[in-house]
């Protein structure tokens, strides 16, 4: 029986750990925190059908538990050497070896951080938050502005948030405006009442989130086509400034709550795995796809997911499954 | 980048200083260049590279701008002051052997340095403009410092150095001016060109191709600050000229000049550094209403900092700002003075 590894327990590690197993293989899930589910732990619920993310996390572990899969937590890689059958990894911690034919790598992404942006306030003002705070709160069923534990009445949505900047990251994150209209949606629900702006350059919904970007239109979601300049506070309230593109009128749009639509980041320690693995980072730093789409450079290695760019959840998992089937193809398990 | 980057955010718009005060619009007349229309507005953009700054595609706005008004000119009533300085600099050329910035300032000076100081334009400013304020103690200041440095420069006799031909359009005369200045400071063999002024420190050293040293006052002075001693008293700001600071990226060394000088406590503007608002005028074009509304922003903008002066290093920002604190009749009382830094460093020499 062909060994695998697995590097990276989210999402989309853990798809292409269950179709790894699958396929016939065995297979090393190796995740650095102290459990599985990566980012998609801190959202509520997912698009395009509204799933809930726990329901989907809990339902993936439930069949890696079923599965001939070893799930090793809170360590990770120190060593990897090819060999002529693979590679040879030996992990951090207890110095746990083991010989594995192919490596897929779903490493994932960081969440960009604000913080970086200065004109955007986030960390100085407290009603301005990232969408992936916005989640949190959702999963607790309430949306408060945090400054005064109330209801806000004005919310606005600021796209490309650390994404095609090229002051932070020239590419586009892929999810963020879908992901924003879902979360404007669902604030629609809990507070009907409040005016809900989304601030974009471009709106991308790829093929069918189309239909959502119809729907926030059709419930009242405002999109104001613009990049905002400045933020400032004042009485209480977060003043936006912008130009709307599309009017060529300036404006400062009031807000009572700022949900900055963050973009992704390679995760911490890629660069370190790619040089283990010797692999190519793009000019982006992520992992760099040698053949489309989950092939690299290196023999035996696959990269599933945002660890080689920003990606949508149905992409991840789509890619998880492409490179358990090449890896396995790879190692003479099955012929694609 | 060029201008065909741009994908029309609108956050040079929304955060143009003009903006504050008219209907410009970069984005717009980006846009309206890209699709070839007509009637963009040439003459209303301040230059001052904020919107560039802050492009997330970094579309080089100053560039295009400069480009945009190559061979073009703007209404007469669109430049201050009558056109007078245009006037002068071209006088400069009409006579080319005969005319040069006045360079009789008290000091010790050796006309085989290798370090050549350029006044600027301080004479003629003192010639036409009545804003309260002098010029000519600038150049003497900046001779003084640099002999206090313990350095004997020459005071280079040049024309105009050309940046308000350029920023106006007239591709013609600054070119004329740019060759014979080049000529001049090849021909004296000088390696350091000093200019105490932000807009002529960022014409040499980006606008002309010299391929020798061209330093702001400041940068020089921290060079060869071992000899400087200051002492003084109160409390300062300091306003970043766009040329120096967005332009030329000289930020520190006229605060860490500032920071030598014993008694003297520096309060920075709400603004300041990269994100520092232009005094609101450049190139003499467009002294309206709206560049006064910037400029009295501007010294409020330094009253709240509690500083008794503001300071400045661009003769431009120091007539524009000091013509607004002495109207007449007054706007208002401004609790706050505006002073050259070449000034105010020379007049606290220890």
């Amino acid at each position: 029986m062909n060994t695998f590894l697995v590097v990276g327990g989210g999402i989309t590690g853990m798809q292409a750990a269950l179709d790894l197993s699958r396929l016939g293989g065995k297979v090393t899930l190796l995740e650095r925190e102290g459990e599985l589910g990566g980012n998609v732990r801190r959202l509520h619920k997912l698009f395009p059908r509204g799933e809930s993310a726990a329901d989907l996390l809990r339902a993936t572990r439930a069949l890696i538990e079923k599965g001939n899969i070893e799930v090793v937590t809170g360590r990770q890689i120190a060593r990897a050497a090819a060999q002529p059958s693979g590679y040879r990894i030996e992990l951090t911690g207890n110095g746990t070896a083991l010989e594995v034919r192919g490596v897929v790598l779903a490493t994932g992404f960081d969440p960009f951080d604000p913080a970086v942006i200065e004109e955007y306030g986030y960390g100085r003002f407290k009603d301005v938050l990232t969408a992936f705070e916005i989640e949190e709160m959702m999963r607790g069923g309430k949306v408060l502005r945090p400054s005064q534990g109330t209801a806000p009445g004005r919310i606005s949505f600021l796209q490309c948030v650390g994404s095609r900047d090229r002051r932070t990251n020239r590419y586009c994150s892929y999810f963020c405006c879908t992901y924003a209209i879902k979360e404007a949606m669902a604030l629609k629900v809990l507070h009907p009442g409040a005016e809900i702006s989304i601030l974009y350059m471009d709106v991308r919904t790829p093929y069918l989130y189309e239909n959502l970007y119809t729907e926030a239109r059709e419930l009242g979601i405002r999109f104001i086509r613009s990049r905002v300049s400045g933020m400032y506070e004042s009485e209480g309230l977060i003043n936006l400034d912008l130009e709307n593109t599309l009017t060529g009128e300036s404006q400062i749009l009031q807000s009572d709550l700022v949900v900055l639509a963050i973009g992704g980041v390679p995760s911490a320690g890629t660069g370190e795995l790619a040089a283990q693995f010797n692999l190519p980072l793009s000019d982006q730093g992520f992992f760099k796809i040698d053949e489309f789409p989950v092939t690299t450079a290196a023999a035996g290695v696959f990269v599933a997911g945002a660890a080689s760019g920003m990606k949508d959840i149905p992409l991840c998992l789509a890619e998880a499954s492409a490179s358990a089937l090449q890896a396995s193809a790879f190692a003479g398990e099955t012929k694609p | 980048m060029s201008i065909t980057a741009c994908y029309q955010c609108g956050l040079c718009t929304g955060i143009c200083p003009k903006r504050l005060v008219t209907r410009y619009s970069p984005r717009r007349d980006l846009e309206k260049t890209l699709l070839a229309q007509q009637g963009i507005d040439l003459w209303s953009c301040l230059t001052c590279g904020l919107c560039s700054q802050y492009c997330p595609q970094g579309v080089g706005y100053l560039d295009f701008m400069r480009d945009a008004r190559r061979g073009q000119k703007p209404e007469a009533e669109c430049i201050a002051h009558k056109s007078v300085f245009n006037l002068v600099s071209r006088l400069m050329l009409t006579f080319p052997e005969k005319s040069g910035v006045p360079t009789d300032f008290k000091g010790e000076r050796d006309d085989t340095s290798p370090v050549g100081y350029f006044p600027g334009c301080i004479d003629f400013l003192d010639s036409f403009l009545e804003v309260g304020t002098g010029f000519r103690p600038i150049g003497e200041s900046a001779l003084k410092l640099i002999n206090a440095a313990g350095i004997t420069p020459r005071v280079m006799g040049l024309k105009c150095c050309g940046h308000d031909e350029l920023w106006q359009g007239n591709q013609e005369a600054f070119e004329a001016l740019r060759r014979h200045n080049t000529g001049a400071i090849q021909a004296s063999g000088i390696k350091t060109l000093v200019a105490s002024c932000a807009e002529c420190t960022r014409t040499f050293a980006i606008d002309y191709s010299l391929d020798i040293e061209v330093l702001h006052i400041s940068q020089f002075l921290e060079r060869n600050s071992g000899k400087l001693s200051f002492k003084g008293e109160g409390t300062v700001t300091y306003h970043d000229p766009c040329r120096l600071g967005r332009h030329l990226q000289i930020f520190d060394p006229p605060r860490n000049l500032l920071a030598s000088v014993k008694g003297v406590r520096v309060a920075e503007l709400a603004n300041s550094r990269e994100d520092c608002q232009c005094c609101g005028i450049s190139a003499w074009l467009g002294c309206s209403t709206e560049s006064k509304a910037l400029l009295v922003k501007k010294l409020e903008e330094a009253e709240q900092t509690g500083a008794a002066t503001l300071l400045t290093a661009c003769t431009k920002c120091l007539a524009h700002l000091n013509c607004v604190l002495n109207e007449k009749p007054p706007l208002r009382e401004f609790k706050v003075a505006v002073q050259d830094i070449t000034s105010f460093l020379a007049d606290r020499l220890a």
